[in-house]
């Protein structure tokens, strides 16, 4: 093969070649797990203890303001939080203002170990409440009389757990598992501001860029980061899982997308340099 | 035109409602407080029916495609609305959490919506290879942070170089946070712009 036509036909290879190679390197850490060290970012540790120091009682609430695309990512997030939670003698509030969330959250926690905690007592799933960042803020203001039932159609003020959790003033923490940035940027508006509260960001990867000026400002207490945060989170709480799980094959791919660029500025280096641009 | 359909009417009482809003996020009156807490709820129940509404607006759109048998569309349309009853009567008769609804929320919606989520990564690996190119200094500098970031966001980043970790860091902390605070700025300055203006009647684009 010439040199020229080399670089030509490498740059316009066929993508199901490309294909086929992300599936594979996507497969192979199933089978046989790479074990890549996981180093856990000043961030994840953040949450990690600020959950180990919450006093007993605590109010923690978990939003689940994502969708069935994003749960590949917010889902071990999710798990790992909940399943540190469920240690602890706290009392966990599940809610979601994404038509998606309550039945997500619900997954979540039938998926989780709750040792003797009992539903309505210890843990709530309040369900999906319409409206957005008006819905936002008239949780932070009084959840009573903002939502009658809950997910399972019980009325609110007969469920234990609800006596001593009315407003935001009441959340020690409180998480939003989400893709959309709008969403924190909401929970910074409506509950940080006007009422102090920690809000944890548990974001898909893609998202954190556009957190960390929060972080950075002190309007998010922390950054969870996609299913990496979550592997990071499982190895802190001793509870490996799916993020542990998905790390190797996120690597893997990373390589593989970072080596496609670069053997596809080689060729198109080669062909430029011989007065020749590849077709696109 | 009716007193009741003058645009002014739904001008002041916008401009009321947000004035009371903003009133509220900054003074301890309890009229005030408790008027806006009835204004948010207000908002939530209008939500609520805007959701009821949106689906029977649906239901109508696809009814017409089914009922003119719109080529190569109406048989989507059919199988949208199956669904549709079919997950809305196990639901009510199951309830939302019961084993029914669940079975299908997590075995249908969660894993086709994940699959089609999923297909980004085809279109990112074949994208990587053909377009992100070093056609100009701007474009090299954008190929080299985006390899540094999606490394530091993989365990492998840091096991090829211990440095990326924290270059990867210093870029999204750094110009990114400084970058992004202008236009976080930015936006909340035009947004209270466009505030003042919807107040002062002066926006009206919202009235329709």
């Amino acid at each position: 093969m010439a040199g020229e036509d080399m670089w030509a036909k490498l740059g316009r290879i066929d993508p199901r070649i490309l294909y086929a190679l992300l599936v594979i390197v996507l497969i192979i850490p199933l089978f046989t797990p790479v074990g890549l060290p996981i180093p856990v970012t000043s961030q994840t540790r953040k949450i990690y203890e600020a959950v180990e120091k919450l006093p007993p009682g605590s109010v923690v609430v978990c939003s689940m303001d994502t969708s069935g695309a994003a749960w590949g990512e917010n889902g071990p997030q999710a798990v790992a939080i909940l399943n540190h939670l469920f240690q602890k003698p706290l009392k966990i509030v599940v809610v979601g203002f994404e038509t998606d969330g309550p039945m997500l959250g619900q997954q979540a926690l039938l998926q989780i170990e709750k040792g003797e905690k009992k539903y309505g007592v210890d843990y709530v799933n309040l369900g999906f409440v319409a409206g957005g960042e008006t819905a936002r803020a008239a949780f932070g203001r009084d959840i009573h009389k903002l939502i009658s039932k809950d997910f399972l159609g019980n009325s609110i003020d007969k469920l234990p757990i609800m006596e001593k959790v009315r407003n935001a003033e009441d959340f020690a923490l409180f998480f939003t598992f989400t893709s959309l940035i709008s969403a924190v940027e909401m929970y910074v508006r409506q509950l940080h501001a006007p009422y102090k509260t920690k809000v944890v960001a548990a974001i898909i990867g893609l998202g954190v860029p556009s957190v960390v000026p929060y972080y950075n400002a002190g309007q998010v207490f922390s950054i969870l980061s996609g299913s990496l945060g979550a592997a990071e989170y499982e190895l802190l709480t001793k509870m490996p899982g799916e993020g542990v799980r998905l790390s190797d094959a996120l690597s893997l791919s990373t390589l593989l997308v970072v080596a496609c660029i670069v053997v596809g500025n080689i060729a198109f280096l080669a062909a430029r340099t011989r007065g020749k641009e590849l077709k696109r | 035109m009716s007193v009741l359909k003058r645009r002014e009417i739904a001008v002041f009482l916008t401009a009321l409602a947000g004035i009371a809003v903003i009133a509220d996020y900054f003074l301890k009156v309890p009229t005030i407080n408790t008027a806006v807490a009835d204004l948010l709820r207000w908002g939530v129940i209008l939500a609520s029916f805007m959701l009821l509404w949106g689906t029977i607006s649906m239901l109508r759109v696809h009814a017409e495609v089914i009922r003119k048998k719109t080529p190569n569309q109406w048989y989507y349309s059919v199988w949208l609305v199956f669904l549709m009853v079919v997950f809305v009567a196990v639901s009510l008769i199951g309830g939302l959490a019961g084993p029914s609804s669940r079975w299908i929320y997590d075995n249908i919606y969660v894993a086709s919506s994940s699959t089609y989520y999923s297909m980004l990564g085809f279109y990112m690996i074949s994208a990587s290879y053909r377009a992100i190119r070093a056609r100009s200094g701007e474009a090299t500098l954008l190929l080299v942070v985006a390899v540094v970031i999606m490394l530091m966001n993989a365990p492998v980043g840091g096991a090829i170089w211990e440095g990326i970790p924290a270059l990867g860091k210093w870029i999204v902390d750094v110009p990114n946070t400084a970058a992004s605070r202008g236009y976080i700025i930015g936006l909340a300055i035009g947004a209270v712009i466009l505030g003042m203006r919807t107040f002062a009647g002066r926006e009206r684009g919202y009235l329709g």
